[in-house]
């Protein structure tokens, strides 16, 4: 499979279809990514639309080096914007819950898609019960796969930070999931 | 070998480093001795492995406190492989004692396998497409501008106010037009004092006589008859709308008061009112006159 400089470079030169394998390769990520932050489908959706809109627009302002780190930013960027913007526009009406009862679902949401079998669901819902922060470093080092280097960059914290941080959320998703369910992990 | 031999050994025999011959001397000292053979006992492993945990934990809460916070510290780089020797074999030995560091191992270990697989979700069906429709052909960032200038046209005629908005943006824009900006509603040049205009007037009227000269002369006064029945016709013409005239100003009262108290309804019928005495008036002008509407001798 072609390198990712190398289909961004076709790209930059109007090739429909090195554009159109670069957005298979990189929805998933650019979904999941989006989805970690927003935790809302449609939202998501539209999110990982607009990103891919941004990288399209601006192919010519990428050096070719740390697609993904670049991607992550563009997300990480769009999904602050979304929620600010939500933070700031209450709800429309108020809805009251009662204890016990339960809102009608819209449709399976990508969660309950993705998440299979109960390790993975476990794993998630302790995810969620995390810090923001330690969620999102979780996120970026162990799920995306970033270097302690390229996470500092886009996060703006030095080095020494990222690894203090990472370990942190490391022992507290274990603590979590442990709490959860203590046989995590046993043979 | 005395008891003070025998007991420096002691420890080398629960260790199993006395060759056969010493062992052999050892124990049957200790069958002789009972001082040394309950020293002996003392420093069994079945003491030892009864008692040890205990101990240490009460030794450590006494002392440095709990080892497990330092396990903590290097769990990640076990988990990872990045451990050195000497911290990997003391934290081996304490995840062997602690459940609750081995627990967290254990998970971390786990999670390690777990979490890249959650790098990826996959959309639901049509993104791609609907990604490439947005974006293909590479268009300039303006090719969508016609596009956006139409969405928001379309917001801003829908917004609930919209008529009420653009009446009074209309006015003021109308306003501003004649008379702030000096527009073509507005006298380019200033208008005449009433002394210009007299003379003005006098210069038409004196155009005009001139003109009728003329006009007398050329039909050798034939024009004093023609002119003298034009004015009796309008005259009659004139008498015979007086009635639709009265009407008319009637209606227009009736107008101008519905006006002044809102009352559409009103205002619309004293509106229809007016046209029609307006057209009847021009009927009865227009027409021929009759016989019967000879001026009076």
């Amino acid at each position: 499979m072609a390198d990712v400089a190398t289909i961004v470079q076709r790209c930059r030169r109007g090739d429909a279809l090195a554009w159109e394998a670069l957005v298979r390769r990189y929805q998933s990520r650019v979904y999941a990514v989006a989805f970690h932050y927003l935790r809302d489908a449609d939202e998501a959706r539209d999110l990982a639309q607009d990103v891919f809109i941004k990288v399209y627009r601006n192919l010519d302002s990428f050096t070719g080096e740390g697609f993904l780190p670049w991607l992550l930013r563009l997300i990480r960027n769009g999904a602050i914007d979304r929620l600010r913007r939500k933070k700031a526009r209450p709800p429309a009406t108020d809805v009251p819950v009662e204890d016990g009862m339960q809102l009608p679902a819209t449709g399976p949401s990508p969660e309950d898609a993705w998440v299979t079998d109960a390790r993975r669901r476990l794993v998630y819902r302790a995810l969620y019960r995390m810090s923001e922060q330690n969620r999102e470093m979780i996120l970026l080092k162990e799920i995306q796969g970033l270097n302690i280097n390229e996470i500092a960059d886009l996060l703006g914290v030095p080095v020494g930070t990222v690894k203090s941080r990472s370990s942190r959320a490391r022992l507290e998703l274990a603590r979590r999931v442990v709490e959860l369910d203590p046989s995590y992990g046993a043979p | 070998m005395n008891c003070e031999g025998i007991q420096a050994r002691l420890q080398d025999l629960l260790d199993g480093k006395l060759s056969a011959a010493e062992r052999r001397e050892v124990e049957a000292h200790l069958d002789g001795c009972g001082e040394c053979a309950a020293l002996a006992t003392l420093m069994g492993p079945d003491l030892l492995l009864e008692c040890a945990p205990d101990l240490t934990n009460a030794v450590l809460e006494r002392t440095s406190g709990s080892a497990c916070s330092r396990a903590h510290e290097i769990l990640c780089e076990s988990v990872d492989g990045t451990l050195g020797h000497v911290d990997a074999e003391l934290l081996s030995l304490h995840l062997d004692r602690c459940g609750e560091c081995a627990a967290l191992a254990v998970a971390l270990k786990r999670l390690g396998e777990d979490l890249p697989a959650m790098a990826e979700l996959e959309p639901a069906a049509g993104f791609v497409e609907e990604v490439l429709a947005a974006t293909l052909p590479r268009r300039s960032p303006w090719a969508g501008l016609a596009a956006r200038w139409a969405r928001a046209w379309t917001t801003l005629l829908a917004r609930p106010r919209i008529a009420w908005e653009a009446g009074y943006v209309g006015t003021v824009a109308l306003w501003l037009v004649v008379s702030v900006l000096g527009a073509p509603f507005q006298a380019s040049t200033p208008l005449p004092s009433v002394e210009s205009s007299a003379k003005i007037v006098d210069d038409v009227k004196h155009r005009v006589s001139t003109l009728g000269r003329r006009a007398w002369d050329a039909t050798g006064g034939r024009g004093q008859e023609a002119w003298d029945g034009l004015q009796s016709d309008i005259s009659r013409r004139y008498r015979r709308t007086e009635g639709a005239l009265d009407a008319m100003r009637q209606d227009g009262d009736r107008l101008k008061q519905a006006a002044l108290e809102f009352d559409l309804e009103e205002s619309g019928q004293a509106l229809k009112a007016l046209t029609n005495d307006a057209r009847s008036a021009w009927e009865r002008f227009a027409n021929a006159p009759e016989a019967s509407d000879a001026e009076p001798e």
